[in-house]
């Protein structure tokens, strides 16, 4: 006996996740086991994320287009720190140095820069915690305290 | 949980410390508190009989404390009449449990927040910042020095931390956020005990009486505004909004806070939280440990300080 066509990965993972949230977790009783099982929920949920595409990738192609619109605004600009931020392959250590640079110099320049990354990196991060929001709520709710 | 060989090894390190022979049973884990597992165990000495105690275990360095300057503090002002437990025992080495480690008394009531509990709490918390820390015996913290010190080594203490748990990449919002705390670190008048994790869920009480502050591994040396930020920003948040707190404050114990110093503080301790978190994700990654509540703290925690902080001043 074959199995032509095998279940795709996304119902296994809603199935686990159903089990899981619906059944499991609300009948454990102790307050870790049940905290885990909640946990686990999230987890699969952002697995799921991470299954869909490659974020890591998509992040720094994205990233990388900010930096190169960045190193057209500092064209012509002196300043040390602008050229030790370009030079860095990774866009993440470029993003970083300059953003402590617009910190550190302050002005119209450093405004115009910020207000290119920024965007891009806010961008990144509100997606990300939406991803990770069934994690979140797990969490918060075992913030309430303990008896 | 701990394993059976590990319990016996537990006994055997608690026989000998404590002079008494012992059987340990672990009755649950607490699922409060992140950065250590806290177990509550019954502890039946052959000498002393049965006394219920809590085993506090580190992990992997998550939220980058350790227990030495916790056990030395809680000992301090256990000595001083604090409310803080007793710490019966303190095992640096991974020898026993895996992870360095310390038993404390069991200390009865509850951490879930009622407004009853309030006053008797921020009233301690205050005495807190009154008391002589050099007069207590506490005199292993770095004391700031300079002005701005208070804030400046918060600020690089956190960094280092956020740092060394980078996992390839540095995030850009972190570094701009601390290259901006450093530019505006206000002055400390006068340097006190600070918590560092106060706040709801962080203290135990009874029948409206306090009965113990605790998770004292962010104490140390600094700037009791950092205190009063944190209450009113992150554990106190649910309770009452920023003025109904500056205002109640400054009712119930004489805390007249500077609107400019707490946004600072606030934003420092929101820093705080998003490298500390950045551990947590690195014991993940690197398979030190693969609980889920470590995944959680090292995304969507972290993320959420993050969020908020560059919300508050980038």
């Amino acid at each position: 006996m074959t199995l032509p066509v095998a279940p795709d990965v996304e119902t296994i993972l809603d199935s686990c996740i159903e089990s899981l949230r619906d059944i499991v977790a609300p009948s454990v009783d102790g307050e870790w086991p049940r905290y885990s099982a909640e946990l686990v929920v999230g987890s699969l949920e952002y697995v799921k994320h991470l299954l869909s595409e490659d974020l890591n990738e998509g992040r720094r192609v994205e990233l990388q287009g900010a930096v190169d619109e960045a190193r057209e605004i500092l064209a012509g600009e002196t300043a040390p720190q602008w050229a030790e931020a370009l030079a860095e392959a990774s866009p993440f250590e470029a993003a970083s140095k300059l953003l402590v640079a617009c910190q550190d110099i302050g002005g119209d320049t450093a405004d115009k820069v910020r207000a290119t990354l920024h965007p891009i990196l806010r961008g990144q991060l509100d997606a990300e915690f939406g991803r990770t929001i069934g994690l979140f709520s797990a969490f918060a709710r075992n913030m309430a305290g303990s008896q | 949980m701990i394993s059976p060989e590990r319990l016996s090894k537990l006994e055997e390190y608690l026989g000998s410390e404590l002079g008494d022979p012992c059987t340990v049973t672990i009755v649950g884990r607490i699922s409060m508190g992140q950065s250590r597992a806290m177990y509550i165990a019954d502890l039946e000495g052959k000498a002393r009989g049965l006394r219920k105690v809590v085993v506090r275990v580190e992990q992997w360095g998550l939220l980058g404390s350790d227990s030495r300057d916790e056990v030395q503090v809680m000992r301090a002002l256990h000595a001083a009449g604090y409310p803080v437990a007793g710490v019966i025992a303190y095992d640096p080495t991974p020898d026993v449990l895996g992870q360095p480690f310390f038993v404390m008394d069991f200390v009865e009531g509850t951490s879930v927040f009622t407004r009853e509990s309030l006053d008797p709490y921020v009233d301690a918390l205050a005495e807190l910042h009154r008391i002589d820390y050099a007069d207590v015996g506490v005199d292993f913290y770095p004391v700031p020095d300079g002005p701005c010190d208070a804030a400046l080594l918060q600020i690089q203490r956190w960094y280092d931390v956020y740092r060394a748990n980078l996992i390839g990449e540095p995030s850009p919002l972190i570094e701009e956020a601390a290259q901006w705390l450093r530019n505006n670190a206000p002055e400390t008048a006068r340097s006190t005990l600070v918590h560092g994790d106060p706040g709801p869920g962080n203290y135990l009480h009874e029948d409206g009486a306090l009965r113990a502050l605790v998770d004292w591994e962010f104490t140390h040396i600094g700037d009791p505004d950092e205190d009063w930020a944190y209450l009113i920003s992150m554990r106190g948040m649910g309770v009452m909004d920023e003025d109904a707190w500056v205002a109640y404050l400054a009712d119930q114990v004489g805390v007249e806070l500077d609107r400019d110093r707490l946004f600072y503080w606030i934003a420092i301790n929101l820093f705080k939280g998003a490298c500390i978190d950045q551990t947590a994700l690195g014991i993940y990654h690197r398979r030190e440990c693969l609980a889920p509540n470590l995944l959680a703290i090292g995304t969507c925690i972290h993320l959420s300080a993050l969020k908020r902080l560059a919300d508050k001043i980038l």
